[in-house]
């Protein structure tokens, strides 16, 4: 027998020493790591995620468990709709438009580093310039208006009703969601689960189009326990994406524009919840099936339901075994 | 003196062959090619390398361009008709950094020009090359999801579905509503994906004196058209495949027959997105 108490005290205690990660501080640097363990877990604090990372001996799944689990019964305040004045661009860029209202702004690129693997420091070095200060800062969110709504002459179906989402962590999530709890249930997706439901979903369409990407970091305010007044307390960084895809529009050909957001600065996420929820508002014949999103995108559910057939299934397994037998018996006779 | 074994691990997988591929994968792309050459229009699987860049983001086209380069080409490579677009300038400093080739921007003075989602508007010639990036190179996917039934309908020349899928469009919608990647039949009978070009340049495939690759690095296809391949649009007679609508004249050269797009959303700026052949019509 494993994994109950009949086993050996000295086998379990062997067996978590060999799971122990190396011991030693938490891993600087990892930037984009930290960014998606954090928004895996809707909890962004970058201390907290670098220390879960190294207790998890690297395992994004084990350390979003961690994030999650000291998240869970911390207190939450409620914190006021972030203003658009409270969202500082950093990073904007649209796929469809060359020159968009209040511009483009290339920021931080990963997609266009280099992909050869460096055996020495400074080898294959592209000769990297210093960043300097541009001339003028990035606008926010207020001084630049989304590129989706300068669409408005094009035949767009009307998104379902837009409204806060309530936070996944503390409530339930019920079918059919709201836009907005669908929106917030997808913002802490697992990254890969997010891009396999985006690969499938564009499968169904004909074309997606990236409106727009945003990178910005957002205040966040809550109201001053005096006054009442909305004081900064943070600030979170956060990737947007807005997609137009096709999509039939009172029985006429037109389209649909996906939203996704999520927190820290793993663009890909944001793009694919964008896709994803395109192809919801597109529906159709073949369209996937949001239950069957938002049963896939959750990485600890999904990833605590593959682990869990490592839990003895010794009495279970006999019933499920039982009925075949049964079955199998009556034909004998 | 001869090197250790330890020198020789040392230095295993560290050097760069010419143009970037070794000479294994370069053979294999080189037979699909042929292959592809030999059957024009049809799909051939090549045992597609994972590239320096993204998926989807040309490796396809990066592939062929590779294998085919030598030291005397002069390559271009073109990401909507422009040359300075960051992706199309990371593959094309890639190319000159391992192949050790000139590049240009040029579309008369180059030997390949490889090109994402634009056939370049200056004609070329029977001695240049032209390759195209494709993301989907199965024209039946939107209506046989099931890739082995797909490829069993190309067998048997049964592109059926294809029919029914623009007599669906014409009769709900009054036309095809796919945007770029028409489908195209090939000299008469095969049918293939263009890439997502637009309409304006699927008009623009039939006869061309120069042959025509495309290559599907994450899909793993190599699809062809050998030099005055018969190419015409899917289309029922009395219904042409009509180019895209275009709004004004380009603010740059003027020209109201090239292919142009909306410089910004609806601010009645249009603009060529052939910046080659825009420059060449200005300077005129």
């Amino acid at each position: 027998m494993y994994a109950t108490l009949h086993a050996s005290e000295r086998a379990v205690a062997a067996a978590r020493r060999l799971a122990a990660p190396e011991p030693g501080p938490p891993p600087d640097g990892l930037r984009l790591l930290v960014d998606q363990v954090c928004a895996e877990a809707g909890t962004y604090d970058e201390d907290a995620a670098r220390r879960a990372l190294a207790q998890a001996d690297g395992d994004v799944a084990g350390a979003v468990t961690l994030l999650r689990v000291w998240a869970a019964t911390l207190p939450a305040l409620a914190s006021a709709i972030v203003a658009p004045e409270d969202e500082r661009l950093t990073r904007r860029v649209s796929a469809a438009f060359a020159d968009v209202p209040a511009g483009q702004w290339l920021g931080a690129a990963p997609q266009m580093r280099s992909r050869l693997l460096r055996w020495e420091p400074d080898e294959g070095g592209e000769g990297e310039p210093d960043v300097v200060d541009a001339d003028e800062a990035p606008p926010t969110r207020a001084a630049a208006p989304r590129v989706g709504d300068l669409l408005a002459h094009l035949p767009i179906a009307a998104p379902p009703p837009e409204g806060d989402g309530p936070d996944p962590a503390l409530q339930p999530l019920t079918l059919p969601a709201t836009r907005g709890a669908r929106l917030a249930a997808l913002a802490r997706g697992e990254t890969g689960a997010l891009v396999a439901l985006a690969a499938l979903g564009h499968a169904r369409q004909r074309e997606e189009v990236l409106l727009e990407a945003t990178q910005a970091i957002v205040g966040v305010r809550i109201p001053h326990p005096r006054t009442g007044a909305p004081v900064r307390v943070a600030g979170a960084p956060v990737s947007r994406a807005e997609v137009i895809t096709d999509a039939e529009v009172d029985g006429r050909p037109g389209f649909a524009i996906g939203f996704g957001a999520t927190l820290g600065r793993v663009e890909r996420r944001a793009i694919a919840i964008a896709i994803v929820d395109g192809g919801l508002q597109a529906g159709g014949e073949g369209a996937l099936r949001e239950s069957e999103i938002l049963a896939a995108a959750d990485g600890l559910a999904t990833s605590g339901f593959v682990e869990h057939l490592c839990l003895p299934h010794y009495a279970s397994f006999a019933s499920y075994l039982s009925r075949v037998a049964a079955d199998a018996e009556e034909d004998d006779e | 003196m001869s090197p250790t074994v330890a020198e020789l691990a040392r230095a295993h997988a560290r050097a760069m062959p010419y143009a970037y591929l070794d000479e294994g994968s370069k053979r294999e792309v080189r037979r699909a090619t042929l292959k592809a050459l030999a059957l024009p229009g049809r799909q051939v699987p090549f045992a597609s390398r994972e590239m320096p860049v993204a998926r989807g983001w040309g490796s396809g086209g990066l592939q062929l361009t590779l294998s085919l380069v030598g030291p005397g080409d002069v390559v271009k490579v073109i990401d909507q008709g422009d040359d300075a677009s960051l992706n199309a300038s990371a593959m094309r400093d890639l190319i000159a950094r391992t192949a050790g080739v000139e590049t240009t921007t040029s579309t008369r003075a180059a030997t390949i020009v490889q090109s994402r989602h634009r056939l370049p508007e200056l004609p070329l010639r029977a001695d240049q090359l032209l390759v195209l990036q494709m993301p989907h190179p199965e024209p039946l996917r939107r209506v046989v999801r099931d890739p082995a039934r797909a490829a069993r309908l190309h067998a048997d020349g049964d592109v059926t579905p294809a029919w029914v899928e623009l007599f669906d469009d014409e009769v709900r919608h009054g036309g095809p509503v796919g945007g770029a990647d028409h489908p195209i039949l090939v000299a008469g009978r095969t049918l293939a994906s263009p890439s997502p070009v637009p309409r304006y340049d699927v008009l623009r495939l039939d006869r061309r004196p120069h042959p025509i690759l495309l290559g599907a690095g994450r899909l793993a296809r190599i699809t062809a058209l050998p030099p005055w391949t018969p190419v015409a649009p899917l289309a029922f007679d009395d219904r042409p495949l009509a180019p895209e609508p275009m709004g004004g004249p380009c603010d740059r050269c003027a020209s109201t027959t090239s292919y142009r797009v909306e410089v910004r959303p609806g601010g009645g700026v249009w603009r060529c997105s052939d910046v080659d052949a825009c420059r060449e019509r200005a300077q005129a």
